[in-house]
């Protein structure tokens, strides 16, 4: 005797094929188990069968095919753990085309809605019994609860229609929630099978007239007629005194109709009744013009909403179709649908653009967010002979080899698949389109090679060595910033030839062609500041007169400000040395207004280049002659004292 | 101000491709021009610049479209575009402080 005769099925011709196959597969299994062996194994599969069992007899019990005095039979058999609580769970009905039509059709407010935290719905058993007339009254947004074997099944009540509800169901209240339909003969089997069910009215604001009257031109009502079971969604097209005008699309039968009259007292009727489900305010978005579409870039997607055929597109551009005049006449794209299969590469015009936009379909243009490079075309333009730069994104290396005004020759590095390009010719379009790619760089500048900048700067006695020549220009005087008097010197016998003038647009042309230039820092001359911050101990060098002076007293005037320096004067053309020799501030500074080039050493300094840090046996030293100076300096002060009024 | 042999080659063959073009559209002589000029304030400077001005193509209504272009002739005679390594302004500041050389120097 089969499973499904002895669990008290009639008619086996009329089950669904599942249902039969699942009675044949326990027969099957009773079969294995009567041929096993005793042992334990054999235990594990006589509980196996139990549990199939158990779930079959839910199935049969759901379908009509046992009756409850079968299942209570059937149970009493079972040992207590495995006995069933009765109930069925909610088997989910097969989705049909109409049923996912209808799902599609929620709102981003019905999203946020359904992401709401339900309050947490408890088994009452003191509550009146759920009978197939308040299911079928329950609203979106409504719960359904059920319990059975310990599982708690919850729907969440999406759309009540003519056949049965569209739900999310959630199962113990973990996972997604999934969407499933149930027809009203469900319930009512679940009902007649002794399955509970509660049901918890979703909590909804109330719309008012003046609700209805706040709605802008865009704004949306959901409508639903509970005594026919119709949903509308009006789309106000236009406000009047009395009345809106709206588009009505019926969102059973998809159909549209234009430009329908809805008075007030229309509207008054529908929120007495409570038929208006809810307002949809229209999206904010400032209008998409064609002048927007014609600078979308590759990458960007545009999004399309196709209202009357349901369909949501991404159309994503991978070229951009121009004419004779570098005018975009139209994109070249990767076609995704929400409904339809992907469509690879699809020319879209700018016309086609232009009439989806007229008709509202274009709805955004989403920019692709590229990574934006570290660096500008400038900063390549600006690159000298052996700048090196990296390419932080791709581990690659150039380092410059020329310039041009068009191009860089470089050789290039590529340490990922070690290999090296020299003499490489990169347009600026090749560096503009890394940068445009949001490729990152490390730039190392070359400080070998003056800049320009660096050249007008340049001071008398300054060398500028021009790369691979035998010569150097020694800087006799500035022309200002047009130009250098200089002599030019044989960096191989030494030997000068006389003053020439070098113009600063000379040296200009030629960096234009790439030569390159170093500048050889010749001595520092004093400035009027430098002689201000003389001290004791200091020596200053007539570099024109070869004659030396070192401070040992400082003259102050009546104002305490610094006069005059008594010195120990060496002039070495003559070879005379004179002590306590006074030299005046004012002195000094007209002879460097007159181009007397001083050079100063400081107290404790044996070369102006040197800048180690001093000894032990330096610092020792060097304060011993700040005593010294010190001493001096006071002797000095008294001499000083009667040599007060002298004008030097 | 002497121009040396170099320059003077060099401004030959600048000459030459002027008047070539001059050629070219000879009904629009006026528009053709070509000069020489060197620095006033600085006579030890032995640049010379030549500004050359040429029509490079006629428009739609066959007026003529004109370059004007300032050619710095190095004492060795090279030639370089001003416009390679000065910007339109420097390029002004610099022909302000230049004279133009008579034709039979």
């Amino acid at each position: 005797m089969s499973t499904l005769s002895l669990l008290g099925v009639k008619d086996t011709a009329n089950l669904p094929k599942d249902t039969l196959d699942a009675g044949r597969l326990i027969d099957g299994m009773q079969v294995i188990y009567s041929s096993m062996p005793d042992n334990s194994k054999k235990e594990a599969f006589a509980n196996m069968i139990a549990e199939s069992v158990r779930i079959l007899l839910i199935r049969l019990a759901s379908i009509g095919a046992i009756t409850q005095e079968t299942i209570e039979k059937e149970n009493q058999e079972l040992p207590q753990e495995k006995r069933i609580a009765v109930q069925a769970a909610p088997m989910p009905k097969q989705n049909t085309t109409q049923n996912k039509e209808k799902k599609e059709r929620k709102t981003d407010s019905e999203k946020q809605q359904e992401q709401k935290p339900k309050e947490e719905p408890k088994p009452d058993e003191e509550k009146k019994d759920v009978t197939l007339e308040d299911i079928k009254k329950t609203e979106k947004g409504d719960t359904i609860i059920s319990y059975q074997s310990g599982n708690k099944v919850k729907m969440i009540v999406e759309f009540n229609g003519w056949d049965g509800l569209e739900t999310r169901v959630t199962f113990n209240d973990s996972g997604k929630p999934r969407a499933e339909a149930y027809d009203w003969k469900f319930f009512d089997d679940s009902i007649k099978a002794g399955v509970k069910f509660e049901i918890i009215k979703a909590e909804k604001p109330k719309i008012t007239l003046d609700d209805i009257k706040a709605m802008q031109v865009g704004d949306a009502a959901i409508v639903v007629f509970k005594a026919w079971k119709a949903n509308i969604k009006i789309t106000v097209v236009e406000k009047h005194e009395d009345y809106l005008l709206a588009d009505m699309r019926d969102l059973d039968t998809d159909k549209l109709n234009l430009g329908v009259e809805y008075h007030w007292n229309w509207w008054t009727d529908r929120v007495e009744d409570g038929d208006v489900e809810e307002i949809i305010k229209a999206e904010k978005k400032p209008k998409i013009t064609l002048e927007d579409v014609k600078k979308a870039d590759i990458g960007d997607v545009i999004r399309f909403d196709f209202a009357d055929i349901r369909q949501k597109v991404e159309y994503t551009i991978t070229a951009k179709v121009t004419n004779d005049q570098n005018e975009v006449t139209g994109f070249v794209g990767i076609w995704r649908s929400d409904k339809a299969s992907l469509v690879p590469n699809l020319d879209l015009s700018l016309s086609y653009l232009e009439e989806k936009i007229d008709l509202g379909e274009l709805k955004e243009i989403i920019k692709s967010e590229k990574p934006k490079s570290n660096i500008t075309i400038e900063d390549i333009k600006s690159l000298k002979l052996d700048d090196i730069v990296e390419r932080l994104d791709k581990n690659e290396k150039y380092v410059v080899k020329g310039t041009n005004k068009q191009f860089l020759v470089v050789d290039i590095t590529d340490f990922t698949n070690n290999r090296t390009d020299k003499d490489f010719i990169t347009y600026w379009l090749y560096w503009e389109n890394l940068i445009e790619q949001g490729a990152q760089f490390k730039i190392t500048k070359s400080n070998k090679y003056a800049t320009i900048e660096e050249i007008q700067a340049m001071d008398v006695g300054d060398k500028l060595q021009k790369v691979g020549e035998t010569y150097y220009w020694k800087i006799e005087k500035k022309d200002g910033s047009d130009g250098f008097y200089v002599t030019v010197v044989d960096t191989e016998d030494g030997s000068e030839r006389e003053d020439v003038y070098v113009p600063m647009i000379t040296i200009k042309a030629a960096m234009s062609k790439g030569t390159q230039y170093i500048i050889i820092k010749g001595k520092q001359f004093a400035t009027e500041a430098d002689i201000d911050a003389l001290e004791v101990g200091d020596t200053i060098e007539n570099a024109n007169a070869d004659v030396i002076y070192k401070i040992t007293g400082i003259a102050y005037d009546e104002n305490q400000k610094k006069e005059a320096y008594y010195t120990t004067k060496t002039d070495n053309n003559t070879g005379e040395l004179t002590n306590n020799f006074p030299k005046s501030i004012k002195d000094f500074k007209a002879g460097i207004k007159n181009g007397l080039e001083y050079v100063i050493t400081k107290s404790g300094e044996s070369k102006p280049e040197t800048s180690q840090l001093p000894t032990t046996k330096q610092k020792k030293t060097r304060k011993k002659k700040t005593e010294e100076a010190d001493d001096e300096s006071a002797q000095t002060k008294k001499l000083l004292d009667k040599l007060k009024n002298l004008q030097f | 101000m002497t121009p040396t042999n170099e320059q003077i080659a060099s401004i030959g063959k600048i000459a030459d491709e002027f008047k070539a073009n001059c050629m070219h559209f000879s009904s629009y002589k006026n528009v053709c021009s070509i000069s020489v000029l060197y620095n006033k304030e600085t006579l030890t400077d032995n640049n010379l610049v030549v500004v050359t001005n040429t029509i490079y193509k006629l428009n739609q209504d066959n007026q003529p479209l004109t370059m004007t272009k300032n050619l710095l002739i190095e004492p060795d005679g090279s030639v370089t575009d001003m416009s390679d390594f000065l910007t339109p302004q420097e390029q002004a500041d610099t022909l302000a402080k230049m004279t133009k050389l008579e034709m039979n120097q």
